[in-house]
């Protein structure tokens, strides 16, 4: 509600009395709908063609409680409660078949794996540096990877067993891509400008990952999340939103344009998910029920055949 | 002292002796019969390395020193029944999880503590076996203390008696709020337990109809799970007649578990599951091969029985379990830390086992932990190397526990070459192709000028090259 306005819904106005943003200050789509004045990047990317948005995504019967909603984003089962994996981690692992050597998904952030990449079988590694993939050595000793390497790679004469054969594969395929992402890391030292917010360092490294081409298909990353700071804020969200929607818009503004330069737009679609309930908070600081109501929105960022960042917002 | 390495399991044999063992390996009668060293099988170093990374985390030195001059017999008799005193030591360490069941992080640290400490291991791997199987997570829970009461109730089970573990399942709370299955009204029977009880923990899918979940599930009313207690409310419980698998009676879950077990589907599904924890996950048993030791098991559901029949057969010691399983992330790091005889932060170590997938406590689903190559693909393998190095590095989040150079002292090889000796021997019975082994031996070397501190770097590097290789991610 506060990512894509509709500044001129008479609903609107009425059930946001504190919180409804003033018109002049929208960056204006149509005579209906406008951007969050911080979202000013947005607006370009929209007017250059890379963004486009899908309103009113969400599920029938909401019974508005914080756990249900939550749970119903993360797992897309709103009719199975005891639903045990996310609808992400249903994605990888019917993508990925059991002999492959690299991971198709991983989580990039300092904060616990959100439950939407919970898979029944293949493990969704949390990536909080780049280092975290890398063969790393014991510091003074980098000269000593070729040999670590070389002992991997020797032909192993028992290749009737099917497990050893897998395991070499995935160890040399490890080293492989160990060096594309120091190669990456060394590349792109300085030459990108991301701004300093913690969004803009994580779709850093996932463009990072991206151009170093190692088999990963599906990024996801958080922003906000619950608690101080995030965008869980009830009637209190005015001002705590306008940072984060701030740091959101010019974090995926730097993450296209970086994208962008090296003709990788092409191959990435990014989404992010914004939802919240028309009506703000009775009173501040009260627990209400909220997530994603009728008027829920998803923005989809469209860039050549269509790329997706994920941002589930806190709600 | 290499005379013991020369004979391996599945190479270097002469090919006629090969095809001899390759017949015998289908014939189940030899392959449960129990394991006698012989010319073509000696018992070495390892066979001991291999039985010790199925029925415990790995051994140090003198286990496997100690285990060498015992015998497979008496080996495996201190496996199952150890000499020590292991109840003082549960005990002990039942009292450390009492004050630590405020938090699911303590009780994970205290629990990796106890397997790297204990006296039973394969009590703990066990354990941790049926954590898998009965998989209960805490994210959902959300009670450390009824997570307690249930790794406590598989730990008493592990290796007694099924039936009755299965019986303790049937009402364990976690299990039961975890499952969705904490109320089952009269009127409104909850299929929830009733339903994985035959898919998950018995029969397998498609030994089952759904009539006889639809009635089972009748037979658990009465049971609720009320401010994290079992209660039983009588006038809940439907006290009609219930049909399940053809037998018909007034059935209570008592009656309608001990069905189930009766079922010839139970005892093949777990020691197929135990076959594959024991022996070999590259390929599926035959029906001849199983059928022996499922219908043994069917009669007592001993676990501790059926353990002690694979562990000491012909088949566990044979070129068809050799290597022929992927360690889990707990089997890969407490392999290093018991070969290396120190005791690590388990704190950091539980969470760093939980970013490689496998988090204590927190199975991904109730299908528990898929395993096997599910493990393993270049990022978790760089996950793996990873933590090796952070263990092995001598500072940080680790700090000095393990010291490979200090070790080797311990034990008397005070040179470079016999500390890496040592080390290759400790980690993986020195059991690669020779030129593998070389290639990594020729980095232990003393260079001119090298000092006391640079043999200590140059080994822990040795260790961190060696705990990578790809042999040693196999159990």
């Amino acid at each position: 509600m506060n990512t894509v306005v509709p500044y001129e819904d008479d609903e609107y106005a009425r059930n946001r009395p504190t919180l409804r943003l003033s018109p002049n200050e929208i960056h204006k789509i149509d005579s209906r709908l406008g951007f969050h004045p911080r979202m000013g990047a947005f607006m370009r990317l929209y007017e250059q063609g890379h963004l486009s948005i899908i309103q009113g995504v969400g599920y029938p019967n909401i019974d508005r409680t914080h756990e249900s909603g939550m749970r119903i984003w993360h797992t897309a089962a709103p009719d199975e409660p005891d639903c045990q994996t996310g609808w992400l981690g249903r994605t990888v692992d019917s993508i990925r078949e059991i002999n492959s050597v690299n991971a198709p998904a991983v989580f990039v952030g300092s904060i616990a794996k959100p439950f939407g990449l919970n898979a029944k079988n293949v493990i969704v590694p949390s990536v909080s540096s780049l280092e975290n993939l890398t063969m790393r050595e014991m510091p003074g000793y980098r000269k000593y990877q070729s040999q670590r390497k070389q002992a991997a790679e020797l032909r192993r004469p028992n290749q009737n067993n099917p497990l050893m054969h897998f395991l070499q594969r995935c160890t040399l395929n490890a080293y492989k891509n160990s060096e594309r992402i120091e190669a990456v890391m060394k590349k792109t030292a300085d030459t990108t400008q991301y701004p300093q917010f913690e969004l803009a360092g994580s779709l850093r490294m996932v463009a990072q990952l991206i151009r170093a081409d190692i088999g990963i298909r599906i990024f996801f990353t958080e922003l906000g999340g619950g608690g101080i700071g995030g965008f869980d804020n009830h009637a209190n969200q005015l001002g705590n939103h306008c940072a984060l929607l701030h740091h959101f818009s010019e974090s995926v503004a730097a993450f296209i344009h970086d994208l962008k330069r090296d003709k990788l737009l092409n191959r990435v679609l990014l989404m992010t998910f914004s939802c919240r309930s028309i009506s703000q908070s009775y009173g501040f600081g009260q627990r209400r029920p909220e997530v994603s109501h009728r008027l829920s929105q998803c923005v989809c960022n469209r860039a050549g055949p269509m790329a997706w960042l994920r941002q589930l917002e806190g709600a | 002292m290499n005379e013991q390495f020369e004979k391996r399991p599945d190479q270097h044999q002469p090919q006629k002796a090969r095809r001899v063992i390759d017949e015998k390996l289908t014939d189940p009668d030899w392959a449960w019969a129990a394991y006698r060293p012989n010319a073509q099988q000696p018992w070495n170093l390892i066979q001991i390395g291999h039985l010790f990374r199925r029925a415990a985390f790995g051994a140090d030195w003198k286990q496997l020193q100690q285990a060498l001059s015992d015998g497979p017999q008496r080996t495996i008799d201190k496996l199952l029944k150890p000499q020590a005193d292991t109840t003082a030591f549960n005990d002990t360490y039942d009292g450390y999880d009492n004050s630590a069941a405020g938090s699911i992080k303590s009780l994970r640290a205290w629990w990796l503590r106890r397997i790297i400490q204990t006296p039973h291991p394969l009590l703990e791997k066990m354990t941790l076996f049926w954590h898998g199987h009965f998989a209960t997570k805490s994210d959902k829970v959300k009670n450390p203390r009824l997570m307690l009461q249930h790794i406590r109730l598989l730990r008493s089970h592990a290796l007694n008696s099924f039936s009755d573990m299965l019986q303790a399942i049937s009402l364990d709370p976690a299990v039961l709020i975890y499952l969705g299955a904490d109320a089952n009204r009269k009127a409104l029977p909850n299929e929830n337990f009733a339903r994985p009880l035959m898919e998950i923990f018995t029969m397998g899918p498609g030994n089952y109809k759904k009539k006889d979940v639809r009635e089972a599930s009748r037979a658990f009313t009465g049971w609720f799970v009320l401010r994290s207690r079992l209660r039983y409310i009588s006038r809940e419980h439907d006290g009609n007649i219930k049909e399940v698998f053809s037998e018909r009676g007034n059935f209570t879950g008592e009656d309608v578990v001990r069905i189930v077990l009766k079922q010839p589907a139970t005892s093949q599904m777990l020691v197929r599951k135990l076959y594959r924890l024991l022996i070999c996950e590259t390929e599926e048993p035959n029906a001849a091969m199983i059928n022996p030791l499922a219908e043994t098991f069917a009669k007592d559901y001993d676990i501790m029985k059926l353990t002690e029949t694979m562990l000491r057969s012909n088949l566990f010691f044979s070129s068809a379990a050799y290597r022929r399983r992927i360690k889990s992330p707990v089997e890969f790091a407490l392999g290093i830390v018991k070969a290396l005889e120190g005791v690590v932060s388990t704190t950091q170590l539980a969470q760093d086992l939980a970013g490689l997938g496998q988090n204590l406590y927190n199975p991904p689903t109730a299908n528990g932990w898929a395993g096997g190559q599910h493990w393993i693909d270049s990022a978790t393998l760089a996950g793996r190397s990873n933590l090796a190095l952070a263990l092995l590095q001598g500072s940080g989040p680790y700090a000095d526990k393990l010291n490979p150079r200090a070790l080797a002292n311990k034990h008397g090889r005070t040179t470079l070459k016999s500390a890496g000796q040592l080390l290759l021997d400790l980690f993986l019975q020195s059991d690669l192709p020779s030129d593998v082994r070389e290639s990594i031996l020729k980095t232990v070397q003393v260079t001119s000028g090298s000092g006391i501190d640079d043999e200590e770097a140059m080994l822990r590097r040795f260790a961190h090259t060696v705990v990578t290789l790809p042999e040693f991610q196999l159990a």
